[in-house]
C-alpha cells in the first residue's frame, strides 16, 4: 500500500508541476509585445496588412489571466490548439513527430548507456592503464566534438563520399511511397517496428539504413558523460571495505568488478542514464535537423523561434510529464538496484 | 558472469547491427543502386548515372505550405501544391505574365467599361472525385473565398476590384458585408459566369490566374463542412482562425495531379490524375520534401535523391562545376528590397538616442525634411551592395515597380552613390543643423540576413565618410522584434522587401506609396497627390493611361524619396539534367515552375 501511495503522490505532484511551468512560459511569453506574437502568423509581407486583425483575432493583447484561462479551457476539453508552424493541430503533431524521436532515443539510449557503463567499468578496473587511457581520450574527444560538425561530417563521408550509404531522412522515396501505400500498415509510426510487425524486410532494411548516421552521432557525443561517471564511480566503489575483504577472500577479480563493485556504481549512474533518455525522447534539435529526421526536438524549436505558444506550452507539458515520470521511475530502479533503499519509509 | 556475457551479447548487437548497415545498399534492391564515381575528397561530388525514381520528382525545399486551402493559402509553398491540384479559369501563357490560355474557362469577354468579366466553363472536366465541373461550381469558389475570408489571407485581392479600392475585406466598420452582395458580385448564366466589378481594374485576369482563383467542387465542399451558401453559415465561418478552414488538409481538384499524402512541415505528395480532361502528366508522382538544412539539400541533390533543391544564395559558389546539373541563371524575381524612412517616429522608440538633434540622437520628425533623405539615398552604394552582398545576382531599379511587371520602366529615374551630392543635401538639412551636430540613429536588419546586415554597413560607412558626426548604430533583430519596430514607427529607418501578389504595377506601388500602403502606412508617409494617381492608375480605362500614370508615379518617387530601391534580385535554378521541360514564369509560385510541364528523361 505504501508503495503504491508513493506512486501516487508522485503524480499528483504532476498538477503542479505543470502548472508551474505552463504559467512560466505563459509569462515569459507576455514579455513580448502583441506584434511580436502575432509575427508568428505573418510569413510574407503581404499579409503585414492585416497585423491589427491578427491581433485582435488571436486575442493577443488581452491580459495575461484572459489568455491563460482561455488555453487552459481548451486544454479542459482536450484541445491542446493549433501549431502555427507545422500547420496541425498540436495533438496531431506531437503523435506524428514523437514516433521519429522514440525510435531515435529507442536505439541510441541503448548504445549509450550500455557502452557508457561497459567503457566506464573498464576504464576503472584498469586504472592508468592503456585501455583507460584510450577510452578517456577516446571519450574526450567525442564529447568535445560539436553534434552539427560530427553530423555533417559523417553525412558528407558516408553519404556524400560512399554515394548514398547511409542517407539523410527516415526512409528512402521509394520505401516511403510503401510505407504510406495500402500494402503497408502503420501500426506504429516507427518505422522498424512496424516493417517487423508487417514482415517487410526491406523496409526494416532501409529504415536501419537512415538510422545509423543518427545514432552514431549522438552515441558519440553522448557516450562519454555516462562513461566518465561510471568510471568515476567504480573507482569510489572499488575502494570501499567490501571490495577490499571480497578480495581478501579470494573471489575472482571479475566477480569483484562485476558483481560487487559495477552494482553499487551504478546508482549515479541510472540516475543521469534515465535524464538522458528522457532527454533523447524529449528530443534532439541539431541531430534531427541536420539528418532530416524530424522529431519532437525540431518541433520544439522551430515553435520556440516563432513563439509559436500553444506549441511551446504543449511540448513543455509533454516535457513536465515525460520528466517527472523518468524519476520515478528512476527512484524504482534504485529500489531494485539497491535493497537499502525503502520508498515507502522514504515518504514517511 | 551474466553482467560480462550482458556485455559481450550488446556488443554483438552493435556490430550486427553495424555490419548489417554497411551492407544493406548491395541489399536493398536495384532501384536503390547507384554506380558512383571515386571521389578525391568526401565534399568532392558524385555522377550517379541515372534518376533513382525515373516517374517520381523529388524537390527538396526550405518551406513547408501552410495550407492547401486555395482561398486561404497565401504563401508560395502552399501555392506550388495548390496549382498542381487545382486549375484556374485561365492560366498564364508560357513565359508571359499578361497573355492568357484558356483552363477551365473555354473563352472570355470584357466589356468595354472594363467593368464586366464573363467567362463560358469547359464542359466535361471532371473534379478528382469523379463531380462535373458545372459553372455553379465556379461562382460557389469565388463567393466561398470572400466568405471565409480571414486577416492576412489573400481574399483582398478580390475585395478590391468587386467592391472598389479601399475594400479589403468581408469585414468592414459596418459589419459584416451583407451575402447578397457578395453573391451579387459572381453571377452564372447558363454556361458562363459573369463577374461584375466596381470599376475598371486591369489585373483582374492576372489574379483569377493564380491559386486564389482556383476552382472547388461545391458538393465536395459542403460534405465536408464547408460553406452551405447561407447566411448562417456565412457567419459561423467567416475570419476563420489558423486551421479553421475545412479544407486545410484535403483537396479534390480538376487539376494533373491528386493529393496523395500532406505530412505538414514534412513531406507532400501528388500522384498522378490519370483522368485529367488533358493528357495525362508525364511523371507520376511529385514529392515535395521540407530539408532545412543546406548541406542536406546539396548531398540529396549530388546523390540523385533530389531533382531540384532551393540553393540559398550565399552557397551558389558550392555548387559550380557540379557535374549532372542544369543551371538557369539571371531569373528576374518579382521583388524588391529597400530602406524605409520614418515620418513619424514613435515617442517609445528606443532608436533615437537624445530625441534632438544634438548630435547623439535625432528628433522623431527628422525624416520629415527631404534633404535628409535625399542625402542618406546618395549615400547609399548600389555596386559595392550588389557586388558584395548579392554575389552580382541582382540590379538597381528606380522604383518600386520591378522588372517582369506591367508598366515597368527600365529608365525610372533613380539615386546613385554620389557622397558629394549627399553632403550638399545634408548641409541644407534642418537649416544647417544636422551638420554642424550631427546625428545619431539605430538602423536594424534581422537575424540571419546577410545582404541587409551588408546594406546597413554601407549606409553606416558612407555616412560617416561623409561627416564623422553622422552616426548609424546598426542592431540585429529577431524577426518579431523587428516587425514590432516597424510596425510600432520605433525604428527610424527599416529595411523590408515585396513580393509580387500578381504581375502588374498597382500590386507595387500601392504598399510602397499610398497613405494606406502597407509599408507606406507605417512610414506615415502621406502625400494626397500621389494617393490621387494611385487610385487613377488602377481605375484607369486604358493601358495608355496607366502608362502615363505610372511613369508620373515613378518621378514622385523619385522626388519625394518616401523609400529608396535597394535591389530587385534575379535568381538561380539548380535542377539534375534529367529533368525536362521547365519554364520560367516569374509569377508562379513554385520554383519548379508549371509542374505539369516536366518530365524526367
Amino acid at each position: 500500500m505504501e508503495f503504491r501511495a508513493y506512486i501516487i503522490r508522485r503524480l499528483v505532484l504532476l498538477i503542479p508541476v505543470l502548472l508551474g511551468v505552463t504559467i512560466l512560459i505563459f509569462g515569459l511569453l507576455q514579455l513580448f509585445s502583441p506584434v511580436e506574437r502575432a509575427a508568428l502568423y505573418i510569413r510574407d509581407p503581404k499579409q503585414f496588412a492585416d497585423i491589427g486583425h491578427v491581433i485582435e483575432q488571436y486575442g493577443l493583447n488581452q491580459p495575461i489571466w484572459v489568455q491563460y484561462g482561455r488555453w487552459m479551457g481548451e486544454i479542459i476539453h482536450g484541445n491542446l490548439g493549433w501549431s502555427r508552424v507545422v500547420s496541425q493541430p498540436v495533438t496531431s503533431a506531437m503523435l506524428s513527430f514523437f514516433p521519429a524521436t522514440l525510435e531515435l532515443a529507442l536505439f541510441s539510449a541503448p548504445l549509450i548507456i550500455i557502452g557508457g557503463i561497459f567503457l566506464g567499468s573498464k576504464a576503472a578496473a584498469h586504472k592508468d592503464k592503456f585501455i583507460d587511457h584510450a577510452t578517456r581520450v577516446g571519450a574526450i574527444i567525442g564529447w568535445s566534438l560539436p553534434t552539427f560538425w560530427l553530423g555533417l561530417m559523417l553525412l558528407m563521408v558516408f553519404y556524400g563520399f560512399f554515394s548514398g550509404l547511409f542517407p539523410p531522412e527516415r526512409l528512402s522515396t521509394e520505401m516511403s511511397i510503401l510505407v504510406h501505400s495500402a500494402q503497408f500498415t502503420r501500426y506504429t509510426g516507427l518505422n522498424t517496428i512496424d516493417a517487423i510487425l508487417n514482415a517487410n524486410g526491406p523496409v526494416l532494411l532501409d529504415a536501419l539504413r537512415h538510422l545509423v548516421l543518427p545514432i552514431v552521432t549522438l552515441t558519440v557525443v553522448n557516450l562519454a558523460f555516462i562513461l566518465r561517471l561510471m568510471r568515476s564511480s567504480m573507482l569510489e566503489a572499488l575502494g570501499k571495505g567490501y571490495i577490499l575483504t571480497a578480495r581478501a577472500k579470494g573471489l575472482d577479480e571479475n566477480a569483484v568488478v562485476n558483481k560487487h563493485a559495477r552494482r553499487n556504481a551504478l546508482i549515479p549512474v541510472l540516475t543521469v542514464s534515465g535524464y538522458l533518455f528522457a532527454s533523447l525522447v524529449n528530443g534532439v534539435v541539431i541531430t534531427e535537423t541536420i539528418f532530416n529526421y524530424k522529431g519532437l526536438g525540431w518541433w520544439a524549436w522551430q515553435s520556440a523561434v516563432h513563439l509559436d505558444a500553444p506549441s511551446v506550452l504543449a511540448f513543455a507539458l509533454f516535457s513536465g510529464i515525460l520528466f517527472v515520470i523518468t524519476n520515478l521511475i528512476v527512484d524504482l530502479l534504485y529500489a531494485r538496484i539497491d535493497p537499502r533503499v525503502r520508498l515507502g519509509e522514504q515518504v514517511q | 558472469m551474466k553482467s560480462k556475457k550482458m556485455s559481450k551479447v550488446c556488443w554483438l548487437l552493435l556490430a550486427v547491427l553495424l555490419t548489417a548497415a554497411m551492407l544493406l545498399p548491395a541489399c536493398a534492391g536495384e532501384e536503390a543502386v547507384t554506380t558512383p564515381t571515386t571521389p578525391t575528397t568526401p565534399t568532392t561530388p558524385t555522377t550517379p548515372t541515372g534518376s533513382k525514381n525515373p516517374d517520381t520528382f523529388v524537390y527538396a525545399t526550405i518551406g513547408p505550405p501552410d495550407s492547401l486551402d486555395p482561398a486561404y493559402a497565401y504563401d508560395t509553398a502552399s501555392g506550388e501544391i495548390i496549382q498542381a491540384v487545382y486549375e484556374t479559369l485561365i492560366f498564364y501563357d508560357g513565359e508571359s505574365t499578361t497573355s492568357f490560355v484558356p483552363m477551365l474557362a473555354t473563352e472570355w469577354t470584357v466589356s468595354a467599361d472594363g467593368k464586366t468579366y464573363r467567362f463560358k466553363i469547359r464542359e466535361g472536366v471532371k473534379f478528382q472525385n469523379g463531380n462535373d465541373l458545372t459553372p455553379e461550381d465556379v461562382e460557389y469558389s469565388f463567393e466561398r473565398g470572400m466568405v471565409q475570408d480571414y486577416g492576412a489571407g489573400p481574399q483582398w485581392m478580390l475585395f478590391e476590384p468587386l467592391f472598389g479600392v479601399g475594400v479589403a475585406s468581408s469585414r468592414t466598420d459596418e459589419g459584416l458585408i451583407p451575402l447578397d452582395e457578395i453573391k451579387s458580385k459572381v453571377e452564372v448564366d447558363g454556361q458562363w459566369v459573369q463577374f461584375n466589378l466596381a470599376g475598371p481594374y486591369e489585373p483582374f485576369l492576372q489574379i483569377l490566374a493564380n491559386s486564389w482563383g482556383s476552382i472547388v467542387d461545391k458538393e465536395w465542399c459542403i460534405e465536408n463542412g464547408d460553406w452551405d451558401g447561407t447566411e448562417a453559415s456565412y457567419e459561423a465561418l467567416n475570419d476563420p482562425p489558423s486551421g479553421g478552414s475545412p479544407l486545410q488538409a484535403i483537396m479534390n481538384g480538376t487539376g494533373p495531379f491528386a493529393l496523395e499524402r500532406w505530412e505538414p512541415s514534412v513531406e507532400t505528395s501528388l500522384v498522378r490524375n490519370d483522368n485529367y480532361w488533358q493528357e495525362p502528366a508525364k511523371l507520376e508522382r511529385v514529392i515535395f520534401k521540407v530539408v532545412d538544412e543546406w548541406t542536406t539539400r546539396k548531398l540529396m541533390l549530388e546523390a540523385g535523391d533530389a531533382d531540384y533543391v532551393d540553393v540559398p544564395r550565399a552557397y551558389i559558389a558550392e555548387l559550380e562545376g557540379v557535374e549532372g546539373l542544369t543551371v538557369y541563371k539571371d531569373l528576374p524575381q518579382l521583388q524588391n528590397d529597400a530602406f524605409f524612412f520614418q515620418f513619424a517616429i514613435s515617442p517609445e522608440s528606443t532608436f533615437v538616442g537624445s530625441g534632438k538633434l544634438d548630435g547623439n540622437g535625432i528628433p522623431l520628425d527628422f525624416f520629415t525634411d527631404i534633404n535628409v533623405r535625399k542625402g542618406i539615398a546618395c549615400a547609399f552604394d548600389w555596386d559595392t551592395f550588389i557586388k558584395d552582398a548579392m554575389l552580382g545576382e541582382a540590379q538597381q531599379i528606380g522604383s518600386p515597380i520591378v522588372e517582369g511587371l506591367s508598366y515597368y520602366d527600365p529608365n525610372a529615374p533613380r539615386y546613385s552613390l554620389d557622397l558629394d551630392k549627399a553632403a550638399e543635401y545634408l548641409q541644407q538639412a534642418w537649416g544647417g543643423e544636422v551638420w554642424e551636430n550631427g546625428f545619431t540613429f539605430t538602423i536594424a536588419y534581422n537575424a540571419g540576413n546577410l545582404p541587409r546586415k551588408t546594406a546597413c554597413e554601407i549606409l553606416q560607412q558612407n555616412l560617416f565618410s561623409i561627416n564623422s558626426k553622422f552616426k548609424v548604430l546598426i542592431q540585429v533583430m529577431q524577426w518579431p522584434t523587428l516587425l514590432r519596430g516597424m510596425y510600432a514607427a520605433e525604428l527610424p529607418m527599416f529595411q523590408i522587401g515585396w513580393l509580387a501578389d500578381y504581375p502588374d504595377a498597382h500590386n507595387f506601388i500601392f504598399p510602397f506609396m499610398s497613405s494606406s500602403g502597407t509599408f507606406s502606412g507605417w512610414q506615415n508617409y502621406n502625400n494626397p497627390d500621389v494617393d490621387a494617381l494611385i487610385d487613377a492608375g488602377i481605375s484607369a480605362a486604358t493601358s495608355a493611361e496607366r502608362e502615363s500614370i505610372y511613369r508620373q508615379l515613378d518621378q514622385l518617387y523619385f522626388d519625394d524619396v518616401p523609400s529608396f530601391i535597394i535591389d530587385q534580385p534575379v535568381g538561380r535554378r539548380y535542377f539534375r539534367d534529367w529533368v525536362e521541360g521547365w519554364y520560367f514564369n516569374p509569377v508562379l509560385p513554385s520554383n519548379l515552375g508549371y509542374i505539369y510541364a516536366l518530365s524526367k528523361d
